[in-house]
């Protein structure tokens, strides 16, 4: 320390006649001072020698700074979009940031540099995905500053082949999330190299990594992982057993499969057009291998219902057609007739359904539950419209959402907005100017009573899912000047439902004149 | 004169915030207007907001003073600049007419304002003996200062008979109390240094010697000023002024410098103490390399009397304050066109000819605290995760960042490890960003 800061620390009383010299110029000034005081002599000399040292500040050095960023290859989006990015990450239409993101993407183009912060601050997973391919050379070298950024280390950057041509050394030096990318690449192009490429290393991986890698075999599924899955149901970890059973369901003629069958053929039968149910009471050592779990794990559901489930979830309903030698719509009439088994049956076909992919049963489920003679009540099915309705194509599912527009009483067309936000994005031309059609006529009804909440009307709710889904070339319809009716209008002319409502259509055209906007600045 | 803005970006410069810079965009459409019209003093337009009056926006063209009958708070606010945009982009739909009479009222009141300031600060007429009641005032004035003096110096000598050590258990009354002996004395700005030494214990690891320091500075300030006929004229002003005499601003106008540059408006910081909210702006001269330091004071929410589009350019005269060093300006009148800066800043080339720059203007005046820094090719760093940052010259030297909230991650967004040029203040320790130029855009931060 300074012999001056040391002196003035203690005190001139303990030490009224120190002398400090600096060895500088401040000492032939300090002894000119005419003052008497030690205090004032140390004061002012203290005085002195800071600001010699302040004039004469030297900085510190560092020898070595961070590779900088390499240069771009791709070109930045221009100011216009980059505008219309910027109010999106603050949350403003901020749902129509996958399609813009992707749109970037596809023009080969980047974000700019501006814009880095707000997008590497995004916590959400896909958007995520949607965020990586466009950060350009910057964003991934900025990632590496900030712990909050370590997602982007995730993901693999470059060209599927340039990826590939690296799977040796990402798969021996990645993160695990860049491990799952390039396995999922590679089940895609080669799925027997990538098995063994695992197989390989299976021993040596930790229960989370193995649940996780496994999970890559949804890629390019066969007959051929059997082998490997059936060893997989005897793994220590139980995310690894569940993972492997799943995976195993999906392989319709698996020996797993077979088991299911069994099983399931042991619980169901058919005989005088009526289903029968007949549950084990004690539960084999061998369905617990297979994945059942024993004990049920939602809340209110019986012993028995709760294995009936699990079996008949995963057994593919196009069985049922062959073994009891009948179709799916007179299967599912059947049910009808045992009050105790049919919404668990019901549900049951409509997972398995959905698991399989099997568009016809999906189809024959809906539909019969949409029969104007099916009771709402008897239509457990309904919890299971949204996975349904992903099974069936896009032309035969945009159909079905129409029939509900048309009949308002129709038992699925309670929350049916949540049906719509499922069908395939875009909406078909015809479907969209049906919808606008619809709206239309809604709103010429439309009444804002006292206890006519827009949070109850399905319409109202339905637009933020129309915002997104609407085809561009449905794009004029919505964009015309939106009325509401004009007697609800005389009647309450300063509702908050009617507010709520004008409010939400303007965001509408706003949202569609901004997807408008993107592809007309980003020509493809 | 006629609207001396010509581009979007340089309009959008002068909004307060992102929101209202999106918000003024959308009412930069003729339909949300009643009426437009611009005259060569002003631009005015009456814009249809929800309520049952139109919101009416007046702008002075001679200083881009701006006003709106709108209750919003932000100086511009949307209308404003929405108005400013339309003018800037279809100049045709504003047409040139005479202006209505609540701009023509409101451009007289302006005129009355300054006009009545003018007269204030007309000097009087040399040779006019001061009045008998002014020799009196100016005795009691000296009478009072010594006293003070005397007592700070007692005050000063007791902290260092007994030993910096004591101060750790001062209460803030301690600082405190000797402030307000030194604002009775009519010396105020001895005060607020008084006053800024109680942050000084335990803030750092060496606050000994940061204490130390000041307190010597103080004490060489005390002992400048009992002696002040000893000094340079120039230094004299600046003594008087650092003790708290008010410089009169007829004093300004009469021994202040006017200096005509292209002037670089490089950024802007914003403090509040006890309401009042303090706004400096730093410019940089092209041609003469003047750095100017323009200060504006406004209480509570109220909106700064004058706006200052940042990160352009623009031909001004500025009345700097009398004194050894120039620094504190005020602004005369803008001459030419607002032009966004787009050229490399001119700035030291590294950070020890910076250096010598400050040694050089303390030399002139050792009480400076703060200096524009503008340096040229000088990368920003993030050490440790971003708890610490710092920029580098081409030498390899390194300056801190000041400690802040928000840190400096678009520093390194928009620099990306690349050298640019950069604009901040530095207070003798920390630099705070004011802006930089990176491919001839210059982005304010």
């Amino acid at each position: 320390m300074d012999a001056f800061v040391i002196a003035a620390l203690v005190g001139t009383a303990q030490q009224p006649n120190l002398e400090i010299t600096t060895g500088t110029g401040i000492d032939s000034l300090t002894t000119q001072l005419a003052v008497t005081e030690p205090e004032h002599k140390l004061l002012l000399s203290a005085g002195a020698w800071a600001l010699y040292r302040q004039a004469g500040k030297v900085s510190e050095t560092l020898s070595t700074i961070p590779e900088p960023a390499r240069s771009e290859s791709q070109a930045a989006c221009t100011q216009r979009i980059t505008t219309l990015l910027e109010s999106m990450f603050q949350g403003e239409h901020d749902n129509l940031l996958p399609e813009a993101l992707e749109r970037i993407k596809q023009a080969g183009l980047r974000l700019p540099h501006e814009l880095l912060i707000p997008a590497l601050n995004i916590q959400d997973k896909e958007l995520r995905s949607a965020i990586f391919p466009v950060l350009g050379e910057r964003g991934r070298w900025l990632s590496q500053f900030n712990p909050s950024w370590s997602w982007v280390g995730h993901y693999l950057p470059g060209a599927e082949e340039a990826q590939l041509a690296e799977a040796e050394s990402i798969w021996q030096e990645g993160t695990q999330g860049q491990r799952q990318s390039i396995l999922r690449l590679l089940r895609a192009s080669d799925p027997t190299k990538a098995r063994e490429r695992l197989a390989a290393a299976w021993k040596q991986e930790k229960a989370d990594a193995r649940t996780e890698l496994l999970n890559t075999f949804t890629v390019g599924l066969s007959a051929a992982d059997e082998e490997f899955l059936e060893k997989a149901l005897d793994d220590r970890a139980a995310g690894v057993r569940a993972a492997a059973a799943s995976l195993l369901a999906h392989l319709t003629n698996s020996a797993f499969a077979a088991r299911m069958q069994k099983r399931a053929d042991a619980m169901l039968t058919y005989e005088a057009k009526k289903l029968i149910v007949t549950v084990p009471t004690t539960l084999e050592k061998d369905w617990l291998r297979d994945g059942i779990v024993a004990k049920p794990t939602a809340y209110g559901v019986g012993q028995h219902t709760w294995w009936l489930t699990q079996v008949l979830s995963l057994v593919p309903p196009a069985h049922w057609v062959e073994h009891f030698g009948i179709s799916a719509d007179k299967l599912i009439g059947a049910t009808r007739a045992n009050a105790d088994w049919r919404d668990t049956l019901v549900s049951c076909w409509a997972s398995a359904a959905s698991l399989h992919r099997d568009e016809r049963w999906s189809m024959a489920l809906w539909d019969w539950a949409s029969n104007p003679s099916t009771k709402k009540k008897d239509a457990a099915v309904w919890n299971e419209q949204t996975s349904l309705l992903e099974c069936i194509s896009q032309h035969e599912a945009e159909q079905r959402i129409l029939s509900l527009f048309s009949n308002p009483k129709h038992p699925g067309n309670e929350d049916w907005e949540d049906a719509l936000a499922v069908l395939r994005k875009p909406w078909s031309k015809e479907f969209g100017d049906s919808y606008l059609q619809e709206l239309h006529s809604h709103l010429s009804k439309l009444e804002f009573k006292k206890n006519n909440s827009p949070y109850n009307d399905s319409w109202y709710q339905s637009i933020d899912t129309a915002k997104i889904a609407l085809h561009p070339a449905s794009f004029a319809g919505a964009l015309k000047d939106w009325e509401l009716s004009e007697k609800s209008s005389d009647t309450s002319p300063s509702s908050w439902q009617k507010t709520y409502w004008i409010e939400e259509l303007k965001k509408f055209t706003e949202a569609i004149r901004i997807r408008q906007r993107f592809i007309e600045e980003i020509v493809l | 004169m006629g609207l001396q803005l010509t581009s979007d970006d340089q309009v959008l410069a002068l909004a307060p915030d992102s929101s209202a810079a999106s918000a003024g965009k959308k009412l930069a459409q003729t339909k949300h207007w009643k009426s437009m019209g611009q005259s060569t003093e002003a631009l005015w337009g009456e814009c249809q907001g929800s309520g049952k009056d139109p919101y009416q926006v007046r702008v002075d063209l001679a200083n881009l003073a701006i006003t709106c009958s709108c209750p919003s708070r932000k100086l511009p606010c949307k209308h404003a600049l929405g108005l400013l945009l339309i003018t800037v982009d279809t100049p045709k739909v504003v047409p040139t007419k005479e202006p209505p009479e609540w701009v023509t009222s409101w451009l007289a009141k302006r005129a009355a304002v300054s006009k009545r300031k003018e007269t204030k600060e007309t000097p009087k007429a040399p040779g006019t003996p001061p009045t008998a009641a002014q020799i009196k005032n100016a005795e009691k004035r000296v009478t009072q200062m010594t006293k003070g003096l005397d007592q700070l110096d007692l005050w000063l000598h007791d902290l260092i008979r007994n030993g910096l050590a004591s101060v750790e258990s001062q209460p803030h009354t301690f600082w405190e109390s000797q402030k307000a002996k030194m604002v009775d004395a009519q010396m105020p700005g001895i005060g607020n240094r008084v006053l800024r030494l109680a942050e000084i214990p335990h803030a750092s690891s060496n606050w000994p010697e940061k204490l130390l320091s000041e307190l010597g500075k103080l004490a060489l300030l005390t002992h400048s000023f009992r002696q002040i006929q000893r000094l340079e004229p120039a230094l004299q002003l600046d003594v008087r002024q650092l003790v708290g005499e008010p410089i009169k601003q007829e004093e300004v106008s009469t021994l202040g410098q006017i200096i005509t540059d292209d002037w670089l408006i490089l950024g802007q910081r914003v403090s509040t103490e006890d309401k009042l909210r303090r706004q400096a702006t730093w410019m940089l001269g092209t041609q003469t390399g003047q750095e100017a330091l323009v200060l504006q004071f406004a209480f509570g929410m109220s909106p700064f009397t004058e706006v200052f589009p940042l990160g352009v350019r623009q031909c001004a005269d500025l009345t700097f304050w009398p004194g050894a060093s120039l620094q504190r300006a005020r602004v005369e009148a803008r001459r030419g066109e607002i032009v966004p800066l787009r050229e490399p800043l001119p700035g030291a080339e590294t950070i020890e000819d910076f250096f010598k720059r400050v040694a050089k203007n303390l030399a002139r005046q050792p009480w400076q605290e703060r200096f524009l820094c503008t340096l040229r090719n000088v990368t920003p760093v993030c050490h440790n995760k971003g708890s610490r940052w710092s920029i580098r010259d081409t030498t390899g030297a390194v300056l801190p960042l000041a400690q802040s909230e928000e840190q400096y991650w678009r520093l390194l967004a928009l620099a990306g490890g690349h050298p640019v040029d950069f604009a901040a203040e530095w207070d003798g320790e920390t630099l705070l960003p004011l802006g930089m130029l990176v491919d001839n855009t210059y982005y304010l931060l």
